[in-house]
């Protein structure tokens, strides 16, 4: 792919701490992440697949190496910007409590827009039509503490991608959910890549991980090894299938 | 950024403190509450300050009832006024060139046709009422029916006396001159008898009057034979005035204004309602505002500085909490792009939302204290309270005081919280805080120990130098030691408040053994060492306080030991009388009056003086005092001694003053340059240690000396454990009696701040222990998974609480004592008063009360599950 | 897997005749299991041998149904209700491979892990698109659904295997340079770009 990547990590060293008691989160780790690609993370606790994620958003700074936003170099903004880049273009989904108690469903939604300074009610407008994108329109009004796990996931999504967001980045996503609405929130991930959003995510299930396009795996702080781009369907049916 | 947008920001921020502030009900409402008791507090406080102040409209009613002109009918037929002291009373002078035959009995004067028709008067003003007690009482003459006299008296059982004969008397009165029945209630046969041919009058009814709730009133209505008849006048003469309150119809000001000079000149001087509730709008001066006093405001600024510094440390510490519990939202806020300044704001619009909340409900509460308790607040103040005086700008400030202490204690951890990073904040605590356990208290150990010991060794040097500069009998002793002692112990007190996170963690660690629930609750209060501190500092500043206090009141006690004998004039036991010539002339009086003493004060002996003149003239000693005849039983109750009684009965006098007795004899002589020697009588000196500058003679010697005696009017009269209640008692036969005053406060005060402390201490530690329980839920349910007994919960908060009320109160105690004991020099007591009670309750009260309160708020039935989030 | 048991199975619903069982089959487990026609014929003459079906009469277009007898539903039954044990499964050729490895000095075992764990998670994402692809599940896809679900388990579990045996190796025979405890960013380095992209298949 020629166009600008929604996201490239190039040569990123992160490390936490100093002297003795300084530990290599993440060493010499590069990605690169194309606009409408999937791709998966995995590797085992302590592998620094927290860290990378913060690093995509924003969250951390690296220690040394390049991290790009949609061709924006993150190293050189200062909170405030960062701030903005997250409102613009990056959207978290976490493991769980994903929602913040205390707003609906819309609301939460709505957040990044009304951070942005969008009134209220144009906000709420582009917060419903996201859940409905996600299925949800009818839960608007609750809170968080009255939808189930896959249904606050689902919204953790419409809110990483309201407002002409580009690129997620999901945390063990399906992590606190069964294997069935994992699977769901899994589809919603693959859907809104298909319509061009660029996502990562870090995950230690194989299962999950296997829903993306490419697979990068991550050990002490480096790519190990990655899947390469997919192979088509014909060549399944190794042996043990018989 | 526009305005518009910037308010767009903060709109989830108030939203979601809004809901917060629902969601967790209990936190909220303990929030709520600290902030808006002071702010309720302050306002009732203040108005009611405001309504009794001189200058309030409220007062009026005290002077004037609601009448909207008094008037003065004055012997005069013309005169000049003028307002005084912002038209709270009027001043008048008689027109130039009137002579005395110009002169009219101003009762006799019909002020009706004067006033404009609608009109409505009624006459007030005091009688004396002479009781067959041998006393006389004041009489207030009130028209109780009349809508004029509210302010000034009421009934609280019978009917308003209407009648020539009829009188209301308070129910004090009533009690104990024996009017009332039984249960209470007044006699209907109940007679006020009156000695000479006054007559008796009928008491019909229990009067209250404005100034005084519990005090000796005798209500006579305007129509009581007692008014402009003269009787008892002897201490007034005749009435000399008469006075109506006025109800007029609607007049405008300008109409006020003619009314008052057309009345003027008719010899009637008018006080007018509207002149002393608008004086600018009637050119009135203000008076000369009295000088600062520099201790009151020092005082006061201290006290409310102190309450802030609480309000803060508790209302910070609530906030804290909820910031802590928040920090995934914050964390989500800022990955939602959120910046620190948003982060900032969401705490911070807690602070606002409670703060709001909470000074609507303080402003509620105090007016609803004030509405509902207009009476007690009457009775705390001693006054009635008929309007309220609000001060619009007293309340204003005080809600933005305690709004902004609200938004400044939210501010406090808004500010930790906004400088975390967002994996700090998603990790699900503070980790700033966290994360410096080792180094935080240690980086402050230097400084903190620092001023510890500078702030001792200074306190304890000052209170060296204060003990010497204020040593004796100093002519201006210097306030510096004392202004020193006072930064050295602001030094103190901010190198403790520095150092107390160290003193926690110390404290936590030699309590590494010992009962688990006991291990645990350390633990708890070491791991929450920012909490902990801000409770032991506020228990600490409370019980300082106290300590502090206590030392004063034990110190005046001290004073009031060693230097009181010299002001005092009366002997022990002894009561003195004051009556008028008239009735120490009257031998009738006289005797009813020793009845009466003799009954109510169960007093043995009842004696009067008399001064000796001769020839018109006064006699006096060398000591420019005059002469007086007494008896012995005078000199026994003056504690003159037996040798000296003994010569006095044999003719000579007793002279307490030394230096005037010159070869056994006394010299007296009569006044003025040309003033003679009259004649020298053998004399005895006693010194009675009191002031009573005094030659006394027996009555043998002044007749030989032929002198004239005239009775003083001065009684002495001598019971066993005289008292004030006694004199009290006897005030309300119309018998005014003096005793020596017992001015030392009562170490009751010791007690009640001792008690005050405790019952902070005791909120303080029940807050604390019910965040701390309602935070460790999951560490209750892995308690209850191993098998822990559902008390072990409650032992836990038990212990944690002791923990906490301990330390603080020991801290409290040390900073205390140490400042109270040196600063406090400055009575002038030699060495160190100790309120040895209240710091004994202290010490006894804070672990028992903190044990039971923390048992208290723990719920043991609490659902054992795991919660997160 | 069974195909005896398997087209007792397809049987059971209606009469069937080679090639609708052949086609039936396929749509059941997918394009995962091919099947010729010749096995089909096979097993069904066996399956009439044993008495398990009978053929009916010839058609008009010279198509010969089968239809289930008794004895073969009997024996359906009893495959359905008994519990496939892993005695019953072929060797497991990968399990093997490792543990010869794991004995064999010099080699690198961990590349050798990583790269069944590469090609293994190819499969598994393989396995995930056509899952994916495919549309919501009716009843009539639900089978073949199943069937991919349990491949894709397989996968997943020989992966969580995979991560065991990098564990247990790695703690009997520590590779040359822990990266955790090595400053030097190189080594971790050499470690990622270790060329073994071949695959397995």
């Amino acid at each position: 792919m020629t166009t600008t990547r929604a996201l490239s990590l190039l040569g990123v060293d992160r490390i936490h701490g100093a002297g003795n008691s300084a530990v290599h989160a993440l060493r010499g780790l590069t990605i690169e992440v194309a606009a409408g690609e999937l791709v998966a993370v995995m590797g085992p606790s302590g592998s620094g697949k927290s860290t990378l994620l913060n690093l995509a958003g924003g969250l951390d700074r690296a220690t040394a190496g390049q991290v790009l936003v949609d061709g924006v170099e993150l190293g050189e903004l200062d909170a405030k910007a960062l701030a903005r880049l997250r409102r613009h273009k990056v959207g978290y989904v976490f493991q769980d409590f994903n929602l913040i108690p205390s707003l609906t469903a819309a609301e939460n939604v709505a957040l990044p827009l009304e951070l942005d300074g969008v009134r209220s009610r144009p906000a709420r407008q582009r917060a419903l039509l996201a859940l409905d994108e996600v299925g949800l329109e009818d839960l608007a009004d609750r809170l968080p503490q009255d939808m189930s796990g896959g249904q606050q996931q689902r919204v953790a999504i419409a809110r990483a991608v309201v407002g002409e967001r580009s690129l997620i980045l999901a945390d063990e996503p399906t992590g606190a959910l069964d294997s069935e609405t994992g699977e769901q929130v899994m589809r919603l991930l693959r859907a809104r890549c298909a319509q061009g959003v660029a996502a990562l995510l870090v995950t230690h299930d194989a299962g999950h991980a296997a829903w993306a396009d490419r697979v990068v795996f991550l050990r002490d702080g480096a790519a190990l090894d990655d899947t390469g781009s997919a192979s088509g369907p014909e060549s399944l049916l190794p042996e043990t299938a018989r | 950024m526009s305005p518009a947008a910037r308010w767009a920001r903060w709109r989830p921020a108030l939203r979601m403190a809004r809901r917060d502030v629902r969601a967790h009900k209990a936190r909220s409402t303990i929030v709520t509450l600290l902030v808006a008791l002071p702010i309720a507090a302050a306002v009732t406080i203040s108005t009611v300050a405001a309504t009794t102040s001189y200058y309030s409209s409220n007062s009026l009613y005290e002077s004037h009832g609601s009448a909207d002109v008094a008037l003065e009918v004055t012997p005069w037929p013309s005169v000049r006024t003028s307002f005084e002291d912002e038209g709270r009373y009027v001043l008048w002078r008689q027109t130039r060139g009137l002579t005395k035959d110009d002169r009219r009995r101003p009762l006799a004067v019909d002020v009706t046709p004067l006033l404009p028709s609608g009109s409505t008067t009624t006459l007030t003003g005091y009688v004396t009422v002479p009781l067959t007690t041998g006393g006389t009482l004041y009489g207030q003459v009130l028209d109780l029916d009349s809508d004029l006299t509210r302010g000034l008296g009421g009934l609280a059982a019978g009917r308003a006396p209407s009648a020539p004969d009829e009188v209301a008397v308070s129910e004090l009165v009533a009690d104990e001159l024996g009017l009332t029945g039984p249960d209470g209630s007044l006699r209907t046969d109940a007679v006020l008898p009156l000695r000479g041919d006054a007559g008796d009058l009928r008491v019909v009814g229990l009067a209250e009057t404005t100034t005084s709730y519990d005090d000796i009133v005798v209500v006579v209505p305007p129509e009581s034979r007692l008014v402009g008849t003269g009787i008892g006048d002897d201490l007034r003469g005749d009435i000399d005035s008469a006075t109506y309150l006025v109800d007029l119809p609607a007049m405008t000001r300008d109409e006020l204004q003619a009314l008052e000079s057309s009345l003027a000149a008719a010899g009637v001087s008018t006080w007018v309602r509207d002149a002393a509730l608008h004086p600018d709008a009637w050119d009135l001066d203000r008076p000369i505002a009295s000088p600062v006093d520099g201790t009151a405001v020092a005082v006061g600024a201290l006290v409310i500085g102190l309450g802030l510094v609480e309000v803060l440390v508790l209302v910070g510490s609530a906030f804290a909490v909820g910031a802590r519990r928040q920090s995934r939202t914050l964390g989500l806020l800022m990955s939602s792009g959120g910046t620190p300044a948003d982060v900032r704001r969401t705490v911070l619009a807690q602070g606002l939302c409670i703060g709001a909340i909470a000074t609507l409900t303080g402003l509620l509460l105090g007016a609803g204290a004030l509405m509902a308790g207009r009476d007690v607040w009457g009775r705390v103040v001693d006054a009635r309270l008929f309007d309220y005086d609000v001060s619009p700008g007293g309340v204003a400030a005080i809600a933005v005081l305690g709004f902004a202490s609200a938004v400044l204690a939210a501010a406090i951890p808004a500010w930790g919280v906004g400088r975390m990073t967002a994996s700090q904040a998603l990790d699900g605590h503070i980790a700033l805080q966290q994360r410096r356990t080792g180094q935080g208290p240690s980086r402050l150990r230097a400084p903190a120990l620092a001023m510890v010991s500078l702030g001792l060794l200074g306190v304890l040097a000052c209170g060296f130098w204060i003990a010497r500069t204020w040593a004796g009998d100093p002519i201006a002793p210097s306030s510096l030691p004392v202004a020193l002692a006072a930064l050295f112990a602001l030094v103190l007190l901010v190198g403790t408040a520095l150092g107390l996170p160290l003193l926690v963690t110390w404290s936590s660690r030699f309590t590494s053994r010992g009962w688990l629930p006991w291990r645990l609750a350390t633990r708890d209060a070491s791991r929450n060492r920012g909490r902990t501190t801000a409770a032991v500092l506020a228990i600490g500043i409370v019980t300082a306080g106290a300590v502090f206090a206590g030392f004063g009141v034990s110190a005046a006690n001290a004073y009031a030991d060693t230097d009181g004998t010299s002001s005092q004039e009366l002997p022990p036991d002894a009561a003195e009388i004051y009556l008028s010539p008239r009735e120490a002339k009257d031998p009738q009086i006289l005797a009813s009056l020793t009845r009466t003493v003799t009954d109510v004060l169960g007093a043995d002996a009842v004696t009067m003086s008399s001064a000796a003149s001769k020839d018109g003239k006064r006699v006096l000693d060398r000591g420019r005092s005059q002469a007086q005849v007494v008896d012995d039983a005078w000199l026994e109750i003056q504690g003159v001694p037996e040798g000296a009684r003994s010569a006095f009965a044999e003719g000579a006098a007793v002279v307490t003053q030394s230096g005037l007795v010159r070869n056994g004899e006394v010299e007296l002589r009569t006044p003025g340059r040309s003033g003679a020697t009259l004649a020298s009588v053998p004399a005895v000196e006693v010194d009675l240690g009191r002031d009573t500058l005094r030659t006394w003679m027996p009555a043998s010697t002044a007749e030989e000396l032929d002198l004239v005696l005239r009775p003083t009017g001065t009684l002495l009269a001598h019971a066993d454990d005289l008292d004030q209640a006694g004199v009290d008692r006897l005030s309300i036969y119309g018998i005014f009696a003096q005793v020596e005053y017992d001015g030392a406060p009562s170490p009751l005060l010791v007690y009640a701040g001792a008690a005050g402390t405790l019952a902070l201490t005791a909120l303080v530690v029940g807050m604390i222990v019910a965040l701390s329980a309602s935070e460790g839920r999951s560490d209750a349910a892995t308690l209850a998974a191993v098998g822990a007994p559902p008390w072990t919960r409650r032992a836990m908060s038990a212990a944690h609480a002791t923990y906490v009320g301990g330390l603080g109160s020991g801290v409290g105690l040390l900073l205390g004592a140490a400042v109270g004991a040196t600063t406090l020099q400055v009575v002038g007591t030699s060495g160190t008063p100790v309120p040895w009670g209240g710091l004994a309750i202290l010490v006894v009260g804070v672990p028992v009360l903190c044990a039971a309160v923390g048992w208290a708020v723990t719920p043991t039935r609490l659902a054992l599950t795991r919660r997160a989030g | 897997m069974s195909i005896p048991h398997g087209l007792l199975a397809l049987l059971d619903q209606r009469p069937m005749y080679g090639y609708q069982l052949r086609a039936e089959f396929e749509r059941a487990t997918g394009a995962t299991w091919p099947l010729n026609i010749g096995q089909v014929y096979t097993t069904l003459t066996r399956l009439e041998r044993d008495g398990q079906v009978v053929g009916q009469a010839t058609d008009e277009e010279g198509r010969q149904r089968y239809e289930i007898t008794a004895v073969g539903r009997e024996t359906l039954r009893t495959w359905f209700t008994d519990p496939v044990t892993l005695g019953d499964r072929p060797r497991d050729e990968l399990a093997i491979k490792l543990a010869l490895a794991a004995l064999s000095p010099g080699l690198d075992v961990q590349a050798v892990v990583q790269n069944q764990r590469v090609a293994t998670m190819q499969r598994l994402q393989e396995l995930t698109r056509l899952k994916r692809d495919a549309p919501t599940p009716s009843a009539e896809d639900l089978a073949w659904t199943l069937v991919l679900d349990n491949l894709r388990y397989m996968a997943e579990a020989e992966l969580r295997w995979l991560d065991h045996c990098e564990g247990a190796l790695a703690r009997v025979r520590p590779p040359t340079a822990p990266p955790t405890s090595d400053p030097d960013p190189d080594a971790a380095s050499d470690l990622a770009t270790d060329p073994t992209q071949e695959s397995l298949r």
